[in-house]
């Protein structure tokens, strides 16, 4: 790339225009990181009040809230609202809008204006959900099996389904930003083996939003035709058959889960070296495990419909290829530990965040295992084992990440420190309030409470008391964030450019960055965690 | 007329004999289950499209590597759920 | 907000070929992922003509031919005149180009027209799957289900044609108002690779609608 020097003054992104029309109307990849970093904390709050009430409710076998129909809405709300409108944009969208630019060296993503409409996509997508949900709800749960929801299904399916069609073509149009700024928009110096691990994590992360979400669009617009004109694509009575609905769900839903675990490997793989003041330990197999994990993410679908009536010989299939997944995502595992191995490490609060996320990753990857053993997964199936698996990843794991990488980049996207202190102290107790939530849910899945009924056998009582008395610490824990880091941007001290010592590009403008992000281009000559080279760096 | 203009007429009359000899060949009897062979005409005609009028070969690297990803995960998509019904056991319902 | 530091180079690209490539790449990637959408509509096909292959033919026996072939034909040549017009257009020719857009759009409409009329027949006969049916008996489900997927499928189709002309006038409007008389096509492609991929698809959907189930 050659370089042409902006004319532009340099001032702050930040001061660049304070109007609301100047942010509604921003093309700015900064900006709209902004925009969406408001609208999912609003969505993670609303969605976790959904659990808070849950949990409430399984306080007593009986349930505290006597109505399976009210409990069925609750579930269903709390699954859609954290899956698509907060896990899935969290660590991709909001902090990939601001970082990836940033790290290549570029001045904004490849197609500012599409990116902006994204955002827009996604905002109207997600109120077509809430006037769903408030207006009555929905009793499907977040997958939308068929028949259950086309033809037997009360509430607002249709508005609902809706909306998570809308908001797919603004990931789908995230995805084909990031894919073409990535491989377009690099500094010169910037190959791809000197790529933030994070960036190739983003990259694979995009390739299923472009191949995945547009099956998941498909088949919910057969799914509304089949409820609007009670005709049989997936319903049996009518002819259908359910399970193709499943296979289209699940071809995306699979890899979706890990649209909702790649982006935090990547934040965890920026952080460690940093904190632990060494390089990372084998760069080139964390950067291929994240991208052969996208590819098998396509492969493994089946896994899910063990008990549905699919053939044998497609679970035996399916079942054997999901072994492939623990692979590269153990790669990664150990990649860490020997990154850790011998190195300086500081505990900021980045850095607890990333050392729990290793620990509750992994539990949850071996646990995926387990499920994937067409035999174990008879008796776990639909039971709090599932339910306990998958938090361990998407809220052990990647909601962690989505702190450590809320806390890592604080200083560069709001120009302000946040408490050292308490953030870290949040963070241990986050730690803390998962674990004494969620593991009690594996033990009850073992010994057989089904997921999904809002009572359940006295026996289970001890152990869902516990559970809930977690979930309030772990709700205590969410909240502190959302006051210290709030506060910070008023009070905080101004943060430098570089607060962590880091080498990647985004530290090398100023905090926060300016509208343009470089003055001038910078030309890369090394790969982004040589702190051998670096000693002088230490803060 | 110049180069360009003579690679897409031959690509149109390429089309149209294409979609002629599927549209003719498709009242002959074939069997029932051999049907879906009609649909190669089709592809070859869909490539055609794509090497021609969308000049795919002289697009940029990476454009040639989304079409073929694309094509790729189709066949994924279409390959492994076809495992299911191919191979399922459907057991009748007594009653 | 369009700010260009040179000419067809926003400030984020180094110069306007770097900007042109970046475009066509982001539209084929944008196609990959079409492709995937309607992949998951042949999905569907398979799958139900899998379990009742009988009935789904019996349904797709009851498909308009002639408008079907008709329209396959229009699509192809709409897409030669259209690639035309961008050779035209390459040769400096806007004036042809501007005739080729006109074109396209003209038999784009005509798709459409023909495609409202067939659907107009089709509800006519009762083939919507929904209410009254025409097929009764053992046939039933099967054809409803290849109503069904008729319908989905050509709608999607159909609301991509509508898309496609406005593109295609919106190009004409351009080479109209001079934007591409200093050889910046890049518009002009893009919008090509979209309407070609779009024909792509009536070719696809052609055989599964109306031949594999006749006899
Ligand atoms: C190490 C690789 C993994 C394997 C082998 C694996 C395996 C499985 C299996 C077999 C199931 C089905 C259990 C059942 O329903 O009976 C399952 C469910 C689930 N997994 Fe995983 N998993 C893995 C990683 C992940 C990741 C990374 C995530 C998310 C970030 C995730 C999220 C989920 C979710 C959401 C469900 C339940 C969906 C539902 O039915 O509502 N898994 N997993
Ligand atoms: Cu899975």
């Amino acid at each position: 790339m050659s370089q042409i020097v902006l004319p532009q003054s340099q001032i702050s992104y930040l001061s660049d225009g304070v109007s609301l029309r100047s942010w509604l109307l921003t093309t700015d990849h900064k900006r709209i990181a902004i925009l969406y970093m408001i609208s999912i904390t609003a969505f993670f709050f609303l969605g976790g009040s959904a659990a808070a009430l849950i949990r409430y409710n399984l306080i007593v076998p009986e349930g505290m809230i006597q109505s399976a129909e009210t409990y069925n809405r609750l579930f269903t709300m709390h699954g859609i609202i954290m899956v698509w409108f907060f896990l899935v944009p969290a660590v991709p969208v909001t902090i990939g809008n601001f970082v990836v630019p940033l790290m290549l060296g570029a001045r904004d993503l490849a197609f500012p204006r599409l990116n902006l409409a994204s955002w827009y996509l996604f905002m109207a997508g997600g109120f077509c959900a809430l006037y769903a949900l408030f207006s009555g709800g929905v009793d499907t749960g977040w997958t939308f099996y068929t028949p259950l929801s086309s033809n037997y299904a009360q509430g607002h399916v249709v508005v609902v389904v809706m909306g998570i069609f809308i908001s797919g073509f603004s990931t789908i149009a995230t995805g084909i930003n990031f894919i073409i700024t990535i491989h377009r928009l690099r500094a010169p110096g910037l190959t791809w083996y000197r790529l933030p691990v994070f960036i190739w994590s983003l990259y694979s992360t995009s390739i299923i939003f472009v191949l995945a979400t547009p099956v998941l669009a498909i088949t919910l617009l057969l799914l509304m035709f089949e409820t609007l004109f009670h005709v049989g694509v997936f319903d049996p009575k009518l002819g259908g058959d359910p399970l193709l609905f499943q296979h289209l769900f699940w071809f995306y839903s699979h890899p979706a889960v890990y649209i909702m675990i790649l982006p935090g490997l990547g934040v965890v793989s920026e952080i460690i070296p940093v904190f632990a003041r060494k390089e990372l330990f084998g760069y080139k197999f964390v950067v291929w495990a994240s991208v052969s994990i996208a590819i098998i993410a396509f492969f493994v679908w089946g896994h899910h419909m063990f008990v549905s009536g699919q053939s044998l010989f497609a679970s035996v299939l399916f079942s054997m290829l999901s072994y492939f997944v623990a692979v590269p995502s153990a790669i990664k595992v150990f990649n860490w530990l020997g990154t850790l191995h011998k190195g300086r490490i500081r505990f900021d609060a980045p850095m607890i965040y990333a050392l729990g996320f290793i620990g509750l990753f992994t539990m949850g990857g071996i646990t995926g295992l387990y499920l994937a053993a067409l035999a174990a997964d008879v008796h776990l199936h639909d039971t709090y084992f599932v339910i306990a698996h998958f938090h361990y990843i998407m809220v052990g794991g990647m909601v962690s990440a989505y702190f450590a990488a809320l806390h890592y980049w604080w200083p560069k996207i709001t120009g302000k420190m946040y408490p050292e202190m308490i953030a870290r102290a949040a963070a241990l107790l986050m730690f803390l309030g998962f674990n004494l939530t969620f593991f009690p849910q594996y033990i009850l899945g073992y010994l057989g409470m089904p997921r999904r009924y809002h009572a359940y056998p006295p026996e289970f009582q001890v152990l869902n008391v516990l559970s809930s008395a977690g979930a309030t610490i772990l709700a205590a824990a969410y909240l502190l964030p959302l006051f210290y880091l709030t506060y910070s941007i008023f009070r905080g001290a101004r943060a430098p450019a570089n607060p962590w010592g880091s080498l990647g590009l985004e530290w090398q403008t100023p905090s926060p960055p300016f509208t343009k992000n470089f003055v001038v281009t910078p030309t890369v000559t090394e790969g982004p965690y040589a702190f051998s080279k670096h000693e002088t760096f230490d803060v | 007329m110049n180069a360009r203009h003579r690679s897409d007429l031959l690509i149109w009359l390429g089309l149209l004999l294409a979609a002629a000899l599927e549209f003719g060949v498709s009242f002959l009897a074939i069997p029932q289950g051999v049907r879906p062979i009609l649909i190669l005409p089709s592809i070859g005609m869909a490539v055609l499209v794509a090497l021609g009028f969308m000049r795919l070969l002289t697009a940029p690297d990476i454009a040639k590597s989304f079409a073929i990803g694309g094509i790729f995960w189709l066949t994924v998509l279409l390959g492994l759920a076809m495992t299911d019904p191919m191979t399922r056991a459907v057991y009748a319902v007594i009653g | 907000m369009s700010e260009e530091v040179a000419p067809h180079t926003h400030f984020q690209y180094a110069d306007a070929r770097h900007q042109a490539e970046t475009a066509l790449s982001g539209m084929w990637l944008f196609l990959a992922s079409e492709v995937l959408f309607f992949g998951g509509l042949i999905v569907a096909w398979t799958f139900c003509r899998h379990w009742q292959p009988a009935g789904f033919d019996a349904g797709s026996r009851e498909t308009v031919l002639w408008i079907g072939t008709v329209n396959l034909f229009l699509l192809i040549s709409s897409s030669f005149v259209y690639s035309s017009g961008l050779a035209f257009m390459e040769a400096g020719n806007a004036k042809r180009l501007i005739q080729c857009c006109v074109a396209t759009m003209a038999i784009g409409s005509l798709f459409l027209l023909l495609k409202f009329y067939e659907w107009h027949i089709d509800i006519s006969e009762h083939l919507f799957p929904a209410g009254p049916f025409k097929i009764n008996g053992a046939d039933a489900g099967g054809a409803r289900m290849f109503w069904s997927f008729y319908f989905v499928a050509t709608a999607l189709h159909a609301a991509h044609m509508i898309v496609g002309v406005g593109l295609v006038g919106w190009i004409a409007l351009q080479a109209r108002r001079g934007a591409f008389a200093d050889g910046w096509l890049t518009p002009v492609e893009v919008i090509g690779l979209y309407w070609s991929f779009v024909d792509i698809v009536w070719i696809v959907l052609y055989p599964i609608i109306y031949l594999v189930g006749r006899e």
